[in-house]
């Protein structure tokens, strides 16, 4: 009997090679699927790791002594060492000890304060550009640009004092202990301040309040032997390379929640680490690739076994005669199960066995090319599912020989099957169990969970189905339609197609196939589109600098410095935010509009950026102005009751760009009166702002009228004002505020001039500022009006509002600081920006690059699972173009025997050439066209589900699909695949043909 | 009306000579009848006669030209009933005619109406729309007789069509390749069955790869 069967295996070894091909493939694709996950989750810790901020690299412990709580009784006492033995448990960590307090006595100013810095083996990691490194006590380094901005060089004496805070408008630093005398030992510059070694310290960062960015260096004795107000011990523990691996994050993990407990245990310890957001980020970016790979390892699968399915099928309907011939002669029914389905077992159990192998090997060259250094994760756990595919396989198999094993003989002896009509039980569970994981997936608003992960696969294969129902009928219509007309190629090819027993499943197949193809293509595109406008659109520009907020840079300075930097407004825009006013009120962004079209990353799908920049700042007259360095104020007060009172003041902002401040004149008097303040901010000139009047106390309102008859010589005409609130304007050509109002600084009622439209123009993305008001600069609501709707605001996301900052600043009545400012660079930018930004007495405190945000983006979970969307569009593209070969191959004998019949009846050649030659292609043809319409809606219908751009998607309008160009392309390739295949059995079978005939 | 003569042919397949030195003449309003035994090489005289197997020596001819390969035979309207009906089973009863009808020239209409005649003639029409596989054998082979009858040739060689059929249907088929053949056509049917053979105008016996005239009523 095993004679017999190898012989019918070698009688028909292609089909046996097929057939162990597709089983190959089938478990091969069970096995990468894990193995594909176990390497992307890998992936995804090394590239998190790779492009983790320096934060997330290390961990400080940190410690505040205060000497004079020490003196008092004993608080502030906290020591790093007491965390020692927790440090000592970690592995893999190297550490830095650093000690600090701030002094006086270096610097001119009082606004700051020098950083006195002891830090371990500093001199590695410094170049010394005078002197040497410091080694006793009374030693300092000091920087190269202070040194020469204080004339200071080696060998200098250098007193230093430790230093107190005091006050708070603005603080200041004073002398808090005993001088010491320093000697310069060198004078230094930093190589490289973002290197690891130096931390989050801070100590390059230079500013207004923070100081030139270059602390003074000494040795552990020097500041042993100072006397001391406050300092700071740290230790840096750094990672080193291979310590934050995959392979070490539940040590590191356990480690670091050791740590956490003594410095919880310990008052006035601190721990300061980003490790845990980078934990945080690899976990969330594995759970997102457990999600995505299985949406695709599912139908990669299920095709395999429903190749196999229709391939054994196939070929047992071609062995319908031999089968016939064992029934007739009476065989006992294993001998007729074994003579009938052994051939098709054996190849299947054979490629089975040798996907085991190739799965894994297959995962770990793409890996190694994809993914080069992530390391190969030695296991077995990626087997854990080839038992199963082999027996799915194997039951898929025996079920498609089900009909050639239980048919009677007579049934067996017809060859072809329309008038057999089985009932379409597959197809009716495949509707079923796709209706149903669609409905799971829906309800449980896109949870890849349970069915839910196989909806794709089930509802592709499903409509596949249903499409080849439809398809076959209507091209056996079209070929009998042609034979009718005398057009014999196309009829003949058409009826071969609708005819043949298992066409529609291999239509089927090659549709469902195709469709796997074009679903992974719109998740790969869709998802490689959003991480672009997640990168460009969400940082807002090519590139944003933070400014530091806490030197309450004025609006007018952040403007005017970037404007003086890129005068033309080719490459730089300033921007700060709007205060969101409340839960009610939107987010949004003021920019210098001037510069919108030529910096910003702007949204697909709205108005131009030009047009909206050039709707936002319409033409308006400039704020009245003044010169000197006092404010002289006119005012009567009067019909005001005798238990209120009322203050007034001015908001002025600085031409020149020191800022703006609100000018309290003060309490008014009733009836008539000058009143005087003095202002050095408006030496060089002031625009006003503002004129407020606000009650006073507690009283819940003050009813009152305010004639405004001089201020610093400007004139006043209530026609070129306008109050938003709580105020009527105006008395015959007269500037009187009739006001009802409470305490400053809500309860203001605004006189503002006409500098700006009324309302303020602004563009809004979603539903913009509830009842056409946004809080202002200043902080006091503004009525707006949107003049354009966006998709997105940059940066901000769907719900946000634009506005021009110029106008803004205009407004603005609060004095205070822009918020969050930044400056946006476009892609002419020059290099050395930053340098030029900083000139302009801007602190840079962060640079985020879109490009660094893409990479990490590309490197995330979604963009490295996506991936194993693409090896399975390969795969699946291989599966539909081996079920082909496997059909053509078994079908080659009778088509041929068809044809040669035809061709001896007076078939032309040519006739022959187009039936045989177009068969094929006109049906995969067919099938890619469905196929993509198939993969086009079920990507509709579920592709909303995927974590494309994580489990917690930015507010950006996400592209919801393919670039047209792209799935097309995908399409033509598997289109290619399938012509290729095609074309060449309708070749053979055409020479066959031919032989037949002779 | 066209004469199809085979002269001195040897015939035979690869190192094989299965007939030598055969001549035979199918002439026009004749029914000839070849004879012999499995194996004799009637099917081997008619693949020859239809241009589907070339003679090794001598010639055949249609009209006293070559006839050619069977390419150029269906040009010259030499039509082939085979033993295995030749049908293709992917189309039904009536497609299959139609096609060879289309195939050898035919309108899409006169397809139409010499289908529906020659299934009739055969008593087939109940099964037109049927797939070949849908067929008996005998229905099968009447079928293939039908197309032959459809194709309106001017030579019609039937190899083995009656083998198949009952009695009544033989004779009607006889009838109708006698038919045939009062239009102008040289109808030649080999057959084993010497009632079948009896009824032929002429008989041409193959036995040991040799010809010999049974019947030739118009030899000198």
């Amino acid at each position: 009997m095993i004679n017999v069967l190898l012989a019918m295996i070698w009688s028909r070894r292609g089909q046996a090679v097929t057939l162990a091909l597709l089983a190959l493939l089938a478990v091969a694709s069970a096995v990468a699927a894990p193995a594909y996950l176990l390497a992307v989750e890998r992936a995804v810790a090394q590239g998190q790791i790779e492009t983790a901020d320096i934060d997330e690299l290390r961990l400080q412990l940190r410690a505040v002594k205060d000497a004079q709580a020490q003196e008092q009784g004993g608080g502030g006492t906290a020591d790093v060492a007491s965390a020692g033995a927790a440090l000592d448990a970690m592995t893999g960590f190297s550490y830095v000890y650093s000690e600090e307090m701030p002094t006086v006595g270096m610097e001119p100013t009082d606004l700051y304060a020098s950083r006195l810095v002891f830090r371990q083996s500093v001199c590695d990691h410094l170049v010394l550009v005078a002197g040497r490194c410091v080694s006793g006590e009374g030693d300092v380094l000091l920087g190269a640009k202070s040194a020469e901005r204080l004339e200071l060089a080696p060998g200098d004496a250098l007193v230093l004092r430790a230093a107190q805070i005091k006050g708070d408008r603005p603080p200041v630093w004073i002398p808090g202990a005993d001088p010491k005398t320093f000697t310069i030992a060198g004078i230094y510059q930093v190589p490289d301040p973002s290197d690891i070694y130096w931390g989050t310290h801070g100590y390059f960062v230079s500013g207004p309040l923070i100081g030139p960015g270059e602390p003074v260096f000494t040795t552990k004795t020097s500041l042993i032997a100072m006397q001391r107000t406050t300092s700071v011990e740290a230790i840096d523990a750094i990672a080193q390379p291979g310590t934050l691996s995959i392979d070490r994050l539940d040590t590191v993990r356990a480690d670091l929640a050791g740590l956490q407990a003594v410095t919880e245990a310990v008052p006035g310890l601190n721990l300061d680490t980003g490790i845990p957001r980078l934990f945080d980020r690899i976990e969330s970016g594995r759970a997102e690739a457990r999600l995505l790979v299985p949406v695709m390892a599912v139908p990669l699968v299920l095709l395999a076994c429903f190749s196999i399915y229709l391939t054994v099928g196939h070929g047992a309907e071609s062995r319908r005669d031999e089968i016939a011939v064992v029934a007739l002669r009476g065989a006992r029914w294993w001998t007729r199960w074994w003579l009938a389905t052994g051939e098709s077992l054996a190849a299947v159990l054979a490629g089975a066995l040798a996907g085991c192998v190739l799965g894994q090997l297959l995962v770990n060259v793409v890996s190694a090319a994809l993914f080069p250094g992530a390391g190969a994760d030695p296991t077995l756990s990626s087997l854990r599912y080839a038992p199963a595919a082999t027996l799915i396989a194997l039951a898929a198999a025996l079920l498609a020989q089900r009909e050639p094993l239980f048919s009677p003989v007579s049934a067996l002896l017809q060859r072809t099957t329309r008038s057999r009509r089985p009932v379409p039980v597959i197809e009716a569970v495949v509707l079923v169990l796709a209706a149903a994981a669609g409905v799971q997936l829906y309800l449980s608003d896109g949870s890849l969970d349970g069915l839910g992960t196989f909806a794709p696969a089930l509802i592709m294969l499903a409509l596949a189905l249903l499409a080849a129902r439809a398809v076959l009928p209507l091209v056996s219509r079209h070929a009998g339609r042609a034979l009718n007309r005398g057009r014999l190629g196309a009829g003949l090819a058409g009826l071969q197609l609708s005819r043949r027993p298992g066409a529609g499943r291999l239509f089927a197949l090659l549709a469902a196939a195709a469709a796997v193809a074009g679903y992974a293509t719109c998740a790969v595109d869709a998802a490689a589109q959003g991480r672009q406008v997640e990168a460009w659109l969400g940082t807002g520009a090519d590139r944003v600098l933070t400014i530091e907020a806490a030197d309450r840079v004025p609006r007018r300075k952040l403007l005017d410095a970037v404007r003086t930097v890129d005068p033309e407004g080719r490459f730089a825009m300033a921007v700060t935010e709007l205060p969101s006013g409340g839960s009610g009120g939107v987010p949004g962004l003021a920019v210098d509009s001037s510069r919108l079209a030529a910096v910003a990353s702007w949204p697909e799908g709205g108005p131009s950026a030009a047009g909206v920049a050039a709707s936002l700042h319409p033409r308006a007259p400039e704020r009245p102005s003044f010169t000197g360095d006092e404010i002289v104020v006119d005012v009567t007060l009067s019909e005001i009751a005798a238990d209120r009172r009322m203050r007034l003041g001015i908001a002025v902002s600085s031409q020149a760009g020191f800022g703006e401040t609100v000018v309290e004149i003060g309490v008014l008097k009733n009836g008539s009166a000058r009143y005087r303040q003095p202002l050095s901010l408006c030496a060089e000139g002031c625009w006003i702002n503002g004129i407020g009047v606000s009650g006073l106390g507690k009283a819940t309102e003050t009813v009152g009228k305010v004639e405004i008859r001089a201020l610093s010589g400007i004139t006043l005409d209530p026609a070129d004002w306008w109050v938003a609130q709580n105020a009527q304007l105006g008395e015959d050509g007269r500037f009187v505020l009739r006001t009802s109002v409470r305490a400053a600084p809500a309860g203001t009622a605004w006189a503002r001039f006409r500098a700006t439209p009324d309302p303020l123009p602004l563009a809004q993305a979603g539903a913009g500022a509830p009842g056409g008001v946004i809080t202002s600069l200043g902080g006091d609501p503004l009525p707006v009006a949107s003049v354009a709707t966006l998709p997105a605001v940059p940066r901000i996301g769907r719900n946000a509002v634009l506005m021009d900052l110029e106008l803004a600043d205009r407004l603005a009545v609060d004095g205070n600081g822009a918020q969050a400012p930044q400056v946006w660079l476009g892609p002419d930018a020059p290099a050395d920006i930053v340098d030029q930004i900083q000139a302009q007495g801007l602190t840079v405190v962060d640079d985020t690059g879109a490009a660094q945000v893409q990479e990490r983006l590309d490197r995330q979970g979604p963009a490295l699972a996506l991936t194993f969307h693409v090896l399975a569009a390969v795969l699946v593209t291989m599966l539909g173009a081996g079920a082909l070969v496997l059909t053509v191959a078994v079908d080659r004998d009778r088509r041929a025997g068809d044809l040669s019949a035809l061709r001896a009846q007076g078939l032309p050649a040519r006739v022959v050439r187009r039936a045989t030659l177009w068969t094929y292609p006109v049906l995969v043809g067919f099938a890619v066209v469905v196929g993509l319409l198939v993969g086009v809606v079920t990507w509709w219908l579920t592709g909303w589900a995927l974590p494309l751009a994580g489990l917690t998607p930015p507010d950006l309008p996400m592209p919801s699909g393919p670039a047209l160009p792209v799935l097309l392309a995908a399409a033509g390739v598997v289109f290619l695949v399938y012509v290729v295949v095609a074309l060449a059995g309708g070749r053979a079978l055409r020479k066959r043909a031919e032989k037949g005939m002779s | 009306m066209t004469t199809l003569t085979v002269e001195a042919a040897d015939l035979g397949y690869g190192g094989n000579v299965v007939l030598g030195s055969v001549t035979v003449t199918a002439r026009p309003g004749e029914l000839l009848a070849v004879t012999g035994t499995s194996g004799a090489g009637k099917t081997t005289l008619l693949s020859a006669m239809a241009g589907l197997l070339a003679p090794r020596a001598g010639t055949v001819t249609v009209d006293g030209t070559a006839l050619g390969d069977r390419d150029r035979a269906v040009a010259r309207g030499v039509v082939l009933i085979p033993q295995e009906n030749g049908l293709a089973a992917i189309l039904t009863a009536a497609e299959n005619i139609a096609v060879a009808v289309i195939a050898t020239g035919g309108s899409p209409a006169d397809a139409r109406r010499r289908t529906a005649e020659s299934l009739d003639a055969l008593g087939l029409s109940g099964q037109a729309n049927q797939l070949i596989d849908e067929l008996s054998g005998g229905q099968q082979q009447r079928t293939a007789i039908a197309r032959g009858l459809a194709l309106h040739g001017e030579v019609l060689l039937a190899d083995e069509v009656t083998s198949e059929l009952d009695a009544a249907n033989r004779q009607k088929v006889i009838d109708l390749l006698r038919a045939e053949a009062s239009r102008g056509a040289a109808v030649v049917l080999a057959t084993h069955d010497p009632e079948t053979a009896a009824a032929c105008d002429r008989e041409l016996h193959l036995a040991d790869g040799v010809a010999v005239w049974v019947k030739n009523p118009g030899s000198a």
